[in-house]
């Protein structure tokens, strides 16, 4: 399968730009089209279009089960009909960076977090990775449900915050932040550590376990995880509102004194 | 010997691994690979066994060599048993905590689906036995909380005002009453309660309250020991304690299966089930009213001929007649408000009389003029 010939713009708000050979086909996230050219035909599919033992009830089995890994039921399919090759960018959803991942350079499957998908080839397989460990569910950051990308060539993947890869050789392990996770290779061991601490666990803010990450294989993370950023954005949001000035509080409080001396006043 | 596919890695080595085989000898695993000769042959004794993947699933042997991390991974799960059958699992270091690791996932995941099954089948057996469960819980219920739920509830009811403290009619409640509940592991007290309506009741721990009304309706002493009989059987059935658990049960269903408890469903919720479960109540009373008739030879007849009366108190009220019958329906009504399927009652008490005859059954006397003159004299004041 040839590759494609890609690239990303931008810096934190970013897309990724891509050339589709004549008759080739892609497959990105609903929605996240930025433009296209003239001759790339769109196409809705269920799921990630690959077909079923079961027909299409497996098909529609497979999209639900997809949905519930942050994606989807359908997801958008672009060809390219024309004999030349044509354009396509695909924008990220939110702020953070698109990783282009080779597939075939990863053994051919990576889990990711929850909707980590972005965009890929046709014939990539976005299926539900189910966490069996029960402290990792509970504790590692990332719930009991991933995704599982699988298939060849080169698929795009999204997460918010700057993205780090890091290649863990044998008996390599990485401590990292849980939530920090964004994927990894399906060779790499995903635990959970305690801090071994208890006053680093309560006051060193970051909580009383450790997600590990050991080799062999490939990791990525992210430096601001969707949930944290949305907490500082929340909490930015809730205090600019209240900020009011001193003498417009004043006025309000003389308005409801106004009121209830006009309350017994009414009395008499 | 037993070629196994296996990925290798360590430095310099592709991130997903080189593609190669290895067979496992007597005491070393042999790696085949020409470009790997100086690796050759790794001790078992050397490896350690290791968790790896995102299942925590597969086997990884590491060894070190040259100061540098090596390891390999059998490719897929039908490599990865052939080299586990023949690694010798004493000798490789880890193999041991390697197998109890991988088991526990499965036997944790079994232990919850198995707890699972447990609880859900007992739910079900729960469900399906209520009325035993119910019933069983009921009487785990100490004699002393029933005595002080019903002292509780009495005083709710305001008894100095609203009932007969004595006179001719708690002197005729309280005979028949004694005559039923003889030998009775309940203290009863009787009411009277001064009120016009067809109704009477009973209080947990033995308190039954007639209303006035119902004295005055009843035209035999044998008609108010039916009533009484079946009250008495609501208190030694523990019924009202029973509804109390089935209230909770079906309180707390409502709460784990809606997680939020909306205060308007749940007394949807709890209308229902009380419905239905009064149906099972009052048909229970009945049957055993009749029983607890005849186990102290009075005649039976009287719960029929008294129900036949409400019935056609309440049939009155349905079509509005004109002419008003002994009794005022709305006055009726409230006894068999609470009383439904009256005829499916009356039918089921008619089976169970002609099939349990009564030969020694004898009939009660009351003075009924002195009865009436003292209600009339109290609903006057």
């Amino acid at each position: 399968m040839t590759q494609f010939a890609y690239r990303v713009h931008g810096n934190d708000l970013q897309y990724v730009q891509f050339t589709l050979a004549g008759g080739q086909e892609a497959i990105a996230e609903q929605g996240a089209m930025m433009f296209i050219d003239q001759h790339i035909a769109v196409d809705a599919i269920l799921g990630d279009g690959s077909p079923s033992r079961f027909g299409v009830v497996g098909r529609f089995i497979n999209a639900v089960k997809r949905s519930f890994t942050g994606e989807s039921m359908f997801s958008s399919l672009y060809k390219n009909n024309s004999e030349f090759p044509q354009d396509i960018a695909i924008a990220a959803p939110g702020p953070g960076e698109i990783v282009p991942v080779n597939l075939d350079e990863q053994g051919g499957s990576i889990i990711c977090q929850k909707g980590a998908y972005l965009a890929g080839q046709r014939g990539q397989k976005i299926q539900l990775a189910f966490q069996k460990r029960l402290r990792v569910g509970f504790l590692g950051g990332e719930g009991f449900i991933m995704q599982k990308i699988s298939g060849h060539g080169t698929v795009f993947i999204h997460a918010s915050g700057t993205l780090k890869q890091v290649a863990l050789g044998p008996t390599d392990t990485l401590k990292i932040d849980t939530g920090c996770l964004v994927g990894m290779s399906s060779n790499v061991r995903y635990d959970i550590k305690y801090t071994g601490k208890l006053k680093t666990g309560l006051f060193g803010g970051e909580g009383l376990f450790y997600a590990t990450v050991s080799g062999p294989g490939t990791v990525w993370m992210q430096s601001l995880p969707m949930n944290r950023l949305s907490k500082v954005l929340m909490t930015a949001a809730l205090t600019g509102r209240g900020k009011g000035s001193a003498l417009g509080k004043l006025y309000l409080v003389g308005i409801i004194l106004f009121v209830v001396i006009s309350l017994f006043a009414g009395q008499q | 010997m037993n070629e196994i596919r296996v990925f290798l890695f360590g430095p310099e080595l592709p991130v997903a691994g080189h593609p190669t085989h290895c067979v496992v000898g007597h005491d070393a695993i042999h790696i085949r690979s020409d470009i790997f000769e100086s690796l050759q042959p790794v001790k078992l004794a050397a490896l350690n066994a290791d968790v790896a993947g995102f299942e925590h699933d597969q086997l990884q042997l590491t060894w070190r060599h040259d100061e540098r991390a090596w390891s390999l991974i059998p490719a897929g799960a039908d490599e990865q048993r052939k080299l586990i059958a023949a690694l010798p699992h004493d000798i490789v270091p880890g193999m041991r905590q390697w197998k109890r690791a991988t088991q526990s996932q499965s036997w944790v995941w079994k232990g919850i689906l198995y707890t699972l099954a447990f609880v859900i089948s007992a739910l079900a057996l729960v469900a399906w036995q209520h009325d035993r469960v119910a019933t069983w819980a009921a009487n785990r219920v100490s004699m002393e909380t029933e005595k002080k739920i019903g002292k509780s509830v009495l005083k709710s009811l305001n008894p100095e005002a609203n009932f007969l403290g004595q006179g001719e009619a708690v002197k005729t409640v309280q005979n028949i009453g004694r005559q039923l509940t003889a030998g009775s592991r309940y203290q009863y007290q009787w009411y009277v309660s001064k009120d016009p309506n067809v109704n009477a009741f009973a209080i947990p721990g033995g308190i039954i309250v007639v209303n006035s009304g119902l004295l005055k309706l009843a035209d035999s002493p044998n008609e108010l020991a039916a009533v009484l009989a079946h009250e008495v059987q609501h208190v030694e059935q523990r019924h009202a304690l029973k509804n109390m658990m089935n209230s909770a049960a079906v309180a707390t269903v409502m709460l784990v299966v809606l997680g939020d408890a909306n205060a308007v469903v749940m007394m949807m919720a709890h209308q229902v089930s009380a419905q239905y479960f009064n149906r099972q109540v009052e048909s229970d009373a009945d049957i055993r009213g009749v029983q607890l008739l005849h186990d102290k030879n009075i005649d039976a007849g009287g719960m029929l001929s008294f129900f036949k009366k409400m019935d056609a108190g309440l049939d009155n009220k349905k079509e509005g007649a004109k002419e008003p019958s002994k009794a005022e329906p709305s006055e009726v009504a409230s006894w068999f408000s609470s009383h439904p399927d009256t005829l499916a009652r009356i039918r089921a008490i008619e089976e169970y009389v002609a099939a349990h005859p009564c030969d020694s059954c004898t009939t009660l006397t009351w003075d009924k003029s002195a009865l009436l003159a003292e209600l009339d004299k109290v609903e006057k004041k």
